[in-house]
């Protein structure tokens, strides 16, 4: 198509119209084109809006404040649980039902009680929230520092017939051997069970790195493999991951999950 | 070995996409710790996003914050059949920076003309970025790769109508160039672009 001819075909008014960059008249006109759109059309509309979307990840930009999460949680934290407030008309009735009768005090008394406890469960909720973040924080300084290093190869390892679905990822900082695995949608192992990961290299026995549990299952579980003291082979790298009695056997006994050799 | 990497990498994609869903319903449900989850994964694309349109540091916090406070407030509006949390996320952070650089104050600050680039700050930064998570880092290399092989004029004309909103009337205006130009590079460059990420992805 020449830079002369006009531009008023579904394709070219479908990509003004993710961008929202047509005029009043073109948006009217691609809507009521849409109304009569084939799936090819439909499936195009998504595509490149899909495709406008994921140019925001081409950016990069200075980092924003580390603690702008906990300006948000206070915020969402107003509307929904704002606490009653008692005003000071309140305190009069509550003195004039402390006249009338004891059933009275007893009633405004469950009242505060019960307001006492909401506040309670929030700040609880709230303590266990950020507890939760920091340990999530720890966590990742400790992956960040892995990811940071120099010399990392990486192995990535495909499910097996035990659970096809599953995958998962060694990222292995060789220097300062220690590795970080990432375990993605595999079961949740039993009360009894520890999944187990192996290096194998050139074919000689496995040795362990150490075991891992988790309640969910997820796609971005990591762990930092703390048990990796050994040096890579020149010749052949595999990564395996096993279900075995919990903390871990010395050689593999179990279901062989996840299994991938490094290139 | 590269067919099963991209067949790895679609299929996080996928899987990723479905599990933000869930957290969405969980979010629904009063859930703060799935907005912490939400949060984690997207804060720095959405601000990097918001920082390419307002240029300032504080706005653009503030402007996260809002961000992530009507995803909390208004979690029961998304459906999932228009489309994924990202998209939900991306479109909402996008449109809120835009409106700010169309309001009367944020002109009067003269910043209507700051730079105008065509990703090339962006295109350096290829080496692994570890504040990146993982899955996210490998779909960012990948289109930085496709805008990469894009036209420069491409490139310009997405660029600024993605990030600075303006019509494709007002491009022409801005970089003085037919209107015609400008429909034909912005058509070029958006199905080129999707038939590389369409092509990565399997």
């Amino acid at each position: 198509m020449s830079e002369k001819e006009t531009y008023n075909d579904f394709e070219s008014l479908c990509t003004g119209y993710v961008l929202n960059a047509l005029s009043e008249e073109e948006r009217r006109q691609f809507e009521k084109m849409l109304e009569s759109a084939s799936n090819e059309e439909l499936a195009l509309l998504e595509e490149l809006t899909e495709a406008r979307d994921e140019m925001a990840l081409a950016t990069e930009s200075p980092e924003p404040r580390d603690d702008l999460f906990i300006d948000i949680l206070s915020e969402i934290s107003k509307e929904p649980r704002k606490a009653p407030i008692i005003p000071i008309w309140g305190y009069r009735l509550a003195a004039a039902i402390l006249l009338i009768g004891l059933l009275g005090l007893v009633m405004f008394s469950q009242q505060l009680s019960g307001t006492l406890d909401e506040k309670t469960a929030v700040i609880e909720e709230q303590t266990t929230i950020i507890t939760e973040l920091q340990t999530e924080l720890e966590k990742r300084n400790e992956l960040l520092a892995i990811l940071e290093s120099r010399e990392v190869n990486f192995v990535i390892m495909a499910g097996l017939d035990v659970n096809p679905e599953g995958y998962g990822k060694v990222i292995w900082d060789t220097e300062n051997q220690r590795a970080l695995l990432q375990l993605a949608n595999l079961p949740a192992p039993p009360e009894d069970r520890d999944y187990q990961l192996w290096l194998i290299k050139d074919e000689q026995s496995p040795i362990s790195a150490g075991v891992f549990n988790f309640e969910r299952t997820s796609t971005d579980l990591f762990f930092k493999v703390e048990e990796l003291q050994e040096q890579p082979s020149d010749i052949m790298n595999m990564f395996a991951v096993t279900l075995e009695p919990k903390g871990g056997m010395p050689q593999p006994t179990g279901d062989m999950y996840l299994l991938g050799q490094e290139n | 070995m590269i067919i099963q990497f991209l067949l790895y990498v679609a299929g996080f994609a996928f899987q990723s996409a479905d599990e933000e869903r869930e957290w969405m319903k969980q979010i629904q449900s009063g859930n703060k710790l799935y907005l912490s989850k939400l949060y984690n994964r997207y804060h720095r694309i959405l601000y990097g996003m918001i920082y390419n349109v307002i240029r300032t540091k504080e706005e653009s916090e503030d402007l996260l914050q809002e961000v992530f406070v009507q995803a909390w407030e208004k979690a029961d509006q998304y459906d999932p059949s228009r489309g994924t949390v990202y998209s939900f996320l991306v479109t909402m952070a996008r449109n809120k920076a835009i409106d700010v650089t169309r309001s009367k104050a944020y002109k009067n600050q003269s910043k209507e003309d700051h730079i105008i680039n065509d990703f090339t700050l962006e295109l350096q930064h290829d080496n692994p970025n570890p504040h990146e998570e993982i899955e996210l880092h490998e779909r960012a290399v990948k289109v930085r790769e496709a805008l990469s092989q894009l036209k420069k004029d491409e490139r310009e004309v997405l660029y600024i109508s993605y990030f600075h909103g303006l019509s494709q009337s007002e491009i022409a205006e801005k970089i003085s160039i037919p209107l015609g130009t400008v429909k034909y590079r912005m058509r070029q460059g958006m199905i080129k672009l999707r038939d590389m990420l369409a092509d990565t992805a399997i």
